[in-house]
């Protein structure tokens, strides 16, 4: 039930509803700034988060030994070590021959002996 | 997941989505909580590429805020809100005297018709008027739920009062909002 009062009192909602429609949507263009915001935001965290992928055995490893430098030295003296092992120089024979088997000689050196080279 | 499959998804948990790199939970972010906050910036600046700027710039920083997100401490509205009406605070203390516009803005919307246009206008003014008249927390709570549409436990945490206090205001100050619009429709001679 309405009374004569309430027939003279505004209705309010169209008042609200005047003052919504007073202000314009926003553009797309700036749902377009705000979603490229996003998306370049999250690019940003993605690069350190692709980090860990780096940090697997093979990056703990190369940081206990030295890194590429000392692995690639590593790598020449297992060649060596494997060539030694297949091929031994003739040096190498004797003196293995000589330390197993004993027959060598074994001579001990002694370079300063009669003050050859002490002044 | 789907894109409608999102709409019954919290703004927080959607917040959380995307610090987890969830790019269709920014978009719905993005049509969520522009609409509202734009029309926040629009009323305070009364100019469309200022508030653009606004939003552009608090949505940034929620992008930016993502990760670091305490889920249960805030709500994404209510920190918004606060984080719009900072950046429109500072926008219109480096505006030089000359540059502040007229509070009611021009309508931008053509397809309406000149006599509702003027209607529309004429109501919106006559309410900017008659709320620059109420204290300042029953125009700010009236302003939030009815133009804004926050929900009151929205509004209670933007003003930090209970539910009950939002209610309060937003009823003392709808009474006294038609007592000030009774009066200028009769000055005015117009109805509603």
């Amino acid at each position: 039930m309405t009374t004569e009062k309430d027939d003279k009192m505004p209705d309010l909602e169209a008042y609200f509803e005047a003052a919504r429609d007073a202000v314009p949507d926003p553009s797309d263009a700036l749902m377009a700034r705000i979603m490229a915001d996003a998306v370049a935001v999250a690019d940003g965290w993605a690069e350190p988060a692709e980090a860990p992928a780096r940090n697997g055995f093979l990056r703990g490893f190369l940081d206990a030994v030295g890194g590429w430098p000392a692995v690639s030295g590593m790598v020449t003296a297992g060649f060596v070590g494997l060539f030694v092992g297949i091929s031994p120089p003739a040096l190498v024979s004797e003196l293995t021959d000589s330390i197993l088997y004993g027959t060598s000689d074994a001579y001990l050196v002694d370079p300063g002996d009669g003050f050859g080279f002490a002044f | 997941m789907p894109f409608d499959a999102y709409n019954d998804v919290p703004d927080e948990a959607l917040l959380a989505l995307f610090a987890n790199g969830d790019r269709v939970a920014a978009k719905v972010l993005t049509l969520r909580m522009t609409p509202r906050v734009f029309r926040q910036a629009y009323r305070v600046l009364s100019d469309r590429a200022e508030a653009e700027d606004v939003v552009q710039d608090a949505m940034l920083r929620l992008w930016k805020t993502a990760p670091d997100w305490r889920q249960g401490e805030a709500k994404v509205t209510t920190w918004l809100y606060q984080v719009v009406a900072n950046l429109c605070t500072d926008r219109l203390r480096r505006r030089k005297p000359n540059d502040a516009l007229d509070d009611v803005s021009e309508p931008e919307d053509g397809a309406a018709s000149v006599e509702t246009s003027i209607q529309n206008r004429s109501r919106s003014a006559a309410l900017g008027a008659a709320l620059k008249q109420l204290p300042e927390r029953q125009k700010t709570a009236v302003t939030l739920r009815h133009i804004d549409e926050y929900s009151n436990p929205e509004i209670a945490e933007i003003m930090g009062v209970g539910v009950e206090a939002v209610e309060s205001l937003i009823a003392r100050g709808k009474r006294a909002l038609k007592g000030l619009l009774a009066n200028r429709k009769e000055e005015l001679g117009y109805d509603d």
